[in-house]
């Protein structure tokens, strides 16, 4: 069977971009649609605040489409759009238009020791020039090994040897993508015991040393807790305030003894109680509910969203004095 | 283990078919203190062992991409039943574990795993409904590429025609057949089975941004596949005659581009 001449671009390129050992300099800000503009800022700097945003899901595209939603802004799967075109690629480029949209990537596997993928990157950086998106963001984690993707969110042992090399690679796909780029707190259902750093303590090094930011997911915070015995309120402490980019909102599911992070239910008390303590602690910061199976009607996405902003703004009138 | 023997052996075990503790069981007989390794670097703890937990990252693992294969490949599920589906679906990811970041490409490489399947003695239509499920819709998620109109070649003069090549829009596939597995594909209520009836169809991207189809004969065939492959028209009408005997490959050739044209096959070259 001979396909066209887009079926004989499907191998890629894999190549080993060469390690920078220094962080890019800043990118002049491209001419933003609203909300867009590179954002690549000095460390400890937060992007701007956009505010309560949702998960964008392909069965809200017609509520969305249609203008009769109230959201300020959206993230989509970074990996469902690169080299894609057709209906969701137009889909997608007419929400820009309308709304800022953040690209969050679940393959960069900047925790892994595969050589990161030039062709991906490529792409990225690609999409993200047309996008504009305000970040980039992806998971500290690993995803793929031996050339072999999982397509899951593997953990990482906490070390100095694994902190040192996130750190090249945080650095080395900054430099190439000219920004800083997100990373959010996975959520984990095993450990190691050679681990000497706590998640925490280990986020906070790596924003530091990389001027990375933290998407701070409270309900992979409260998952990882429950499941390790860690304390929700170390993990908060630890996490230094000018380094969080971004907070998820989600509902896991309960297995055993264990939470599983499904994002399938209504955010639970607990990871709400969460977000005023982060709000308190954080201030604002550009707030997303994250819906990824069993997904319902867009008025329940757009009232957890509507009950974020209400907290936030609760948390936010309170004094410096004000009793939680 | 250095960091990178560890995602190896942790990725081993959540690909293992049968489960971890059977793949830990399988590394330590092929000569790997597996157990010992594994008991070394995992935490547990007494609500849910060590074991237990990365279990949990290998159910997720196979069920994720079982899900994903299952809403590309509906009708091959719905031939072979949710059993037969889910064992295809182990000896698929063995065969071919994911190598792309996009789980988009997954289910590439099943149409040609499914050719060399026992599945296909009772069910030799399987591998030609599974291409059939794949270009559909990889045709539907292709890039976008302009249409070239007849009008954009006016200016080029006749004599200029033979040494013409084409470029197929992203979203165009040709797919050769032998089965009718269409109606299967397409209809809520198909035919008991696929006759079998060697037959070539070209897939585009409509206007709708929806995929459709056409069948086109040997000759169509040979041609489309000539000019895909970059040969200028004068060789694709001879290609297409030398296969062809007794036909008008001029007409033929003619009424081959004046179809192509009509659907809007044909992009500008980058």
């Amino acid at each position: 069977m001979h396909g066209s001449e887009g079926q004989e671009r499907e191998a890629g390129r894999r190549e080993e971009i060469p390690l920078i050992s220094s962080p890019g300099g800043n990118v002049a800000p491209s001419t933003p649609r609203r909300g867009g503009g590179v954002f690549s800022p000095a460390p400890g700097q937060r992007p701007p605040f956009l505010g309560h945003g949702a998960g964008l899901r392909r069965c809200h595209y017609p509520d969305v489409l249609s203008g009769s939603v109230e959201c300020d802004w959206f993230e989509v799967i970074t990996e469902n759009f690169l080299g894609a075109g057709g209906r969701a690629r137009r889909i997608l480029f007419s929400i820009r238009e309308r709304f800022p949209v953040v690209l969050h990537g679940v393959s960069l596997s900047i925790g892994g020791c595969d050589p990161i993928r030039g062709d991906y990157l490529e792409a990225l950086r690609g999409l993200a020039s047309e996008l504009e998106p305000p970040w980039i963001s992806d998971h500290l984690c690993f995803t793929s090994a031996r050339g072999h993707n999982s397509h899951d969110l593997l953990p990482l042992p906490y070390t100095e040897e694994s902190l040192a090399h996130v750190e090249r690679r945080v650095l080395q796909v900054q430099d190439f993508l000219g920004r800083a780029i997100a990373l959010e707190n996975a959520s984990s259902y095993v450990t190691f015991l050679h681990s000497t750093l706590s998640e925490w303590e280990f986020l906070a090094e790596l924003a530091a040393r990389t001027g990375c930011g933290i998407l701070l997911d409270l309900n992979n915070l409260d998952v990882s807790c429950h499941n390790h015995g860690w304390e929700r309120e170390s993990y908060l402490q630890g996490i230094p305030p000018g380094s969080v980019w971004q907070f998820h909102l989600a509902g896991p599911s309960e297995m055993g003894p264990l939470l599983i992070d499904t994002h399938d239910h209504p955010v639970p008390d607990r990871v709400w109680e969460l977000y005023r303590r982060a709000v308190r602690r954080f201030g604002a910061v550009s707030s997303l509910v994250e819906w990824d199976d069993k997904i319902p009607e867009w008025s329940v996405l757009s009232a957890e969203r509507q009950k974020a902003a209400r907290l936030m703004d609760e948390e936010l009138r309170r004094g410096p004095g004000d009793p939680s | 283990m250095n960091l990178e023997e560890l995602q190896s052996f942790f990725l081993s075990l959540l690909e293992a078919p049968e489960g971890v503790a059977r793949g830990l069981a399988g590394l330590s007989a092929a000569g790997m203190p597996a157990g010992d390794l594994f008991s070394a670097h995992f935490r547990g703890d007494e609500r849910l062992g060590a074991l237990a937990r990365v279990d949990i990252y290998a159910n997720m693992y196979f069920f994720r991409l079982r899900d994903v294969l299952a809403e590309d490949f509906p009708r091959t599920r719905g031939v072979l039943g949710e059993t037969a589906f889910h064992n295809l679906v182990t000896d698929f990811l063995v065969a071919h574990p994911p190598s792309e970041p996009s789980l988009r490409w997954l289910g590439r490489p099943l149409p040609r795993h499914l050719e060399s399947s026992p599945l296909t003695s009772s069910l030799p239509f399987l591998p030609d409904l599974a291409r059939l499920e794949w270009e559909w819709l990889d045709c539907f998620q292709a890039l976008d590429a302009p249409a070239l109109l007849r009008s954009m070649l006016a200016p080029v003069p006749p004599a200029e025609w033979p040494e013409l090549t084409f470029c197929f829009r992203p979203s165009v596939r040709f797919l050769s057949l032998e089965f009718e597995v269409e109606a299967f594909f397409l209809e809520s209520s198909p035919p008991a089975r696929p006759v079998r009836r060697p037959h070539s169809l070209v897939i585009f991207r409509g206007e709708d941004e929806e995929p459709a189809f056409f069948e086109i004969d040997e000759a169509a065939r040979v041609f489309y596949e000539s000019l895909a492959s970059g040969r200028p028209l004068a060789e694709a009408c001879s290609e297409m005659a030398g296969v062809c005997e007794d036909l008008d490959a001029g007409g033929e050739a003619a009424r081959y581009l004046s179809d192509a044209f009509d659907r809007e096959l044909f992009s500008p070259k980058p």
